[in-house]
């Protein structure tokens, strides 16, 4: 049986990898992978503890977090795309209507 | 605990799996690159689409309305994510567990209603 | 058998939103202005019956309708009538009304779970359901590229403060074995948990971080100044006050129903974060010249003030009814200004302080309410501003955090110089154009109502204090309480879990 440490080490991994595609990366439908990338981590992290602790708890989790996940990723697809139609572009670097 | 973990001598038969096939699959390419003639022209180097000629860039726009039933399609797919564990659930649960199910779906049809007023389900 | 009778508000209130969606397809009803209206007396009734409802814990504790959330309630859903009612005046403008109101009792149901919230998941749902609501918010006015791009910031920063949350949630169910408070603080009094700690901590403060988001805190309040600047000001005032008052509302539930023993990291990292709001928010309110912006980065110099109470101890019942009570006079004022910022908008199109110049000429009635909004604001007796402070530093001083007591009374002093600056441009110069000029009716309404309010609250705040302490002493764990609350969800998950796994 494979420990649940390796478990947690492999979504600190992800959430890592996450974390730096968030501040990184430009194009954000990229970032937006990215986010999705730091929820499947606790995803994992869930199911793993969920197993470790014998409780259908984490599963649970799991399952409420991916309902939010899919109904952020539409508004934020939403979004995007509006924010294509009036600039033509959607690099986050040129995102800087407002400033100091 | 009702998990049974699985030993590693039970991983064995995959890993054989996996490495066959990759062998055939390798070997396979390899061998028709050293007896195939090379003899390459333009119908053979275009984008294969069933046998009949492709139409423009691979790269073209999606018109938006795809988005929309994209979206209604994510919906009704997470639906599902729930419908699973409460089909396995509600023979325990009983009458409650029905009831609840019903409220979520008119809850999402209620979403549907929605958007179909909205025209999010017509090409124009 | 479960109460289920306390949920009335929150089905209520989730039956209006689908309804007022589906009638604003109906372009008659569109027309009519009425959408609104509904909304606010949705809301309204929603408020009543949540006062009257008794308490109840159920989905085996998943939800604490209590007299806490009760407290939140008030706040919550006064902002969304007062801001419903201004709304009207904007509702022919756009095709969308139905959503717009659709929207904003839905991101309340979210706020309202929040401070209902008896663990981890219910805050997380509850968050995601208020943020995701407000992401579509931001971008109401979608041809405008303010608009757009604050929706965008508020959508990346606040989908990745989200994330921050689960993570840390599944950090502190891995420590604990739980994610319901009243059992994590059973778990952490175990004796085998204090070797876990540090990864504890680490959790914990994952958490925080992501609330501290939805505060606007520094160092997690850079989204705030751009998205209060590029969203539609209707949009804004709900954002600044009942999404601000929800996340401290799920900070208090969560520091204050789970106690960790020794809790000096957990308290320097607020006392950290309060004391850099101040600083940075009123430091940089000051050069502002944008009124929204100026009130985004007031809002942060607020969140700071309110997070000296929870630094000097998250759990006392003076922290939790002086938080509820600043948050409920701050969501009459910020609505009130950035309803002011509406109105100027609508007749000037700036949104600039130079905009307000001569505004006591110009229409009298809404300049006075301004500078009514910007003594509260500034703290200047008596009006609700010095009261709440008042209540907030006493109960930082009495929590031994003289430090941030300090640096809060001399902030605040900078504080007034920027708001006193709005006045000066009000009352003491003299307008370019002097002809008088239109505000809709409307929203003449709401902000006289949150001026009555600031005023009432001001002059005579003990109702508000009594319901602040009914509201600490729900959250405040005595432990025959959680050994009795512990008990019953431990044994439904673990008689559950063989059935569900094949």
């Amino acid at each position: 049986m494979v420990p649940t440490s390796y478990y947690m080490i492999l979504s600190g991994i992800l959430f890592t990898i996450g974390v730096l595609g968030v501040l990184v990366k430009r194009n954000p439908i990229v970032i937006f992978m990215c986010i999705e990338l730091m929820l499947n981590a606790a995803n994992i992290a869930f199911v793993a503890l969920g197993r470790h602790f014998a409780q259908v708890n984490g599963q649970m989790y799991v399952i409420f977090a991916l309902a939010v996940a899919a109904a952020e990723v539409s508004v934020g697809l939403g979004i995007i795309v509006s924010i294509f139609r009036t600039r033509e572009s959607i690099n986050v670097d040129e995102m800087n209507l407002m400033k100091f | 605990m009702p998990v049974t973990a699985p030993s590693s001598s039970e991983y064995l038969p995959i890993i054989v799996f996996t490495l066959v096939g990759i062998g055939f699959v390798g070997a396979t390419l390899l061998f028709s690159r050293l007896i195939q003639p090379h003899a390459p022209s333009k119908a053979k180097n275009s984008t294969y689409e069933c046998g009949v000629a492709p139409t423009g860039n691979a790269w073209q726009q999606f018109n938006p309305h795809y988005y929309l039933f994209a979206l209604l399609f994510v919906v009704f797919d997470v639906e599902a994510a729930f419908l699973y564990p409460w089909a396995l659930a509600y023979r325990r649960v009983g009458m409650y567990a029905v009831g609840e199910m019903i409220l979520f779906v008119v809850l999402l049809g209620a979403g549907l209603v929605y958007a179909w007023r909205r025209g999010a389900l017509e090409w124009e | 058998m479960t109460d289920y009778r306390p949920l009335a508000p929150y089905a209520l209130l989730t039956i209006l939103a689908l309804a007022v969606a589906l009638l604003g397809t109906v372009p008659a009803a569109r027309r009519s202005g009425a959408l609104g209206w509904i909304t606010a007396i949705g809301a309204g009734l929603a408020l009543f019956i949540s006062s009257q409802s008794p308490e109840a814990t159920p989905w085996l504790g998943m939800l604490r309708l209590d007299a806490f959330s009760k407290a939140c309630n008030v706040i919550f859903l006064a902002a969304l009538a007062i801001i419903s009612i201004a709304s009207t005046a904007e509702e022919h403008r756009t095709a969308f009304a139905g959503e717009f109101y659709a929207l904003l009792t839905l991101s309340t149901v979210g706020l309202m779970l929040m401070g209902a919230s008896g663990g981890l998941l219910t805050m997380y749902l509850g968050l995601e359901l208020s943020t995701i609501a407000l992401f579509a918010l931001a971008g109401f006015s979608k041809r405008e590229k303010r608009s757009a791009e604050a929706a965008l910031k508020l959508l990346i920063l606040g989908s990745v403060a989200s994330a921050v949350v689960l993570y840390g949630a599944s950090i502190v169910y891995g420590v604990l074995g739980t994610t319901q408070f009243f059992e994590m603080s059973a778990a952490m009094s175990h004796p085998h948990a204090a070797g876990a700690s540090a990864a504890l901590y680490f959790g914990i403060t994952f958490i925080v971080a992501g609330l501290a988001f939805k505060v606007a805190a520094v160092p997690f309040h850079l989204w705030a100044p751009d998205v209060y600047e590029g969203a539609p000001s209707l949009v804004t005032a709900f954002l600044s006050t009942a999404s601000k008052a929800g996340g401290f509302a799920a900070l208090l539930r969560f520091l204050g129903s789970v106690q960790v023993p020794e809790d000096r990291t957990i308290s320097t990292l607020l006392i950290v974060l309060s004391a850099i709001s101040m600083i940075v928010g009123n430091l940089s309110a000051l050069s502002q010249k944008n009124f929204k912006r100026m009130l985004g980065y007031s809002g942060v110099a607020q969140s700071g003030y309110i997070l000296t109470a929870l630094a000097a101890g998250s759990a006392t019942s003076k922290t939790i009814s002086s938080a509820l009570m600043y948050l409920l006079l701050y969501a009459f004022t910020n609505v009130a200004a950035f309803l002011v910022a509406q109105a100027i908008h609508d007749a000037t199109g700036s949104d600039q302080i130079s905009a307000l110049r001569g505004l006591h000429r110009r229409r009298p009635t809404l300049a006075f309410c301004a500078v009514v909004v910007m003594f509260s604001l500034g703290g200047i007796p008596p009006l609700a501003g010095f009261v709440g402070k008042l209540y907030l530093f006493t109960a930082a001083w009495d929590g031994g955090q003289r430090c941030l007591v300090l640096i809060g009374a001399l902030t605040s002093v900078a504080a007034l110089y920027y708001y006193l600056m709005v006045v000066r441009q009000i009352y003491l110069l003299d307008p370019e154009d002097d002809r008088k000029i239109t505000v809709a009716p409307a929203i003449v309404m709401a902000i006289s109502l949150c001026t009555a309010a600031i005023l009432a609250i001001g002059i005579y705040p003990r109702p508000f204090v009594t319901m602040g302490e009914a509201a600490a002493s729900a959250v405040q764990v005595t432990s025959v309480a959680h050994q009795r609350e512990a008990a019953p969800v431990v044994a439904a998950s673990d008689v559950s879990s063989p059935h569900l796994r094949p």
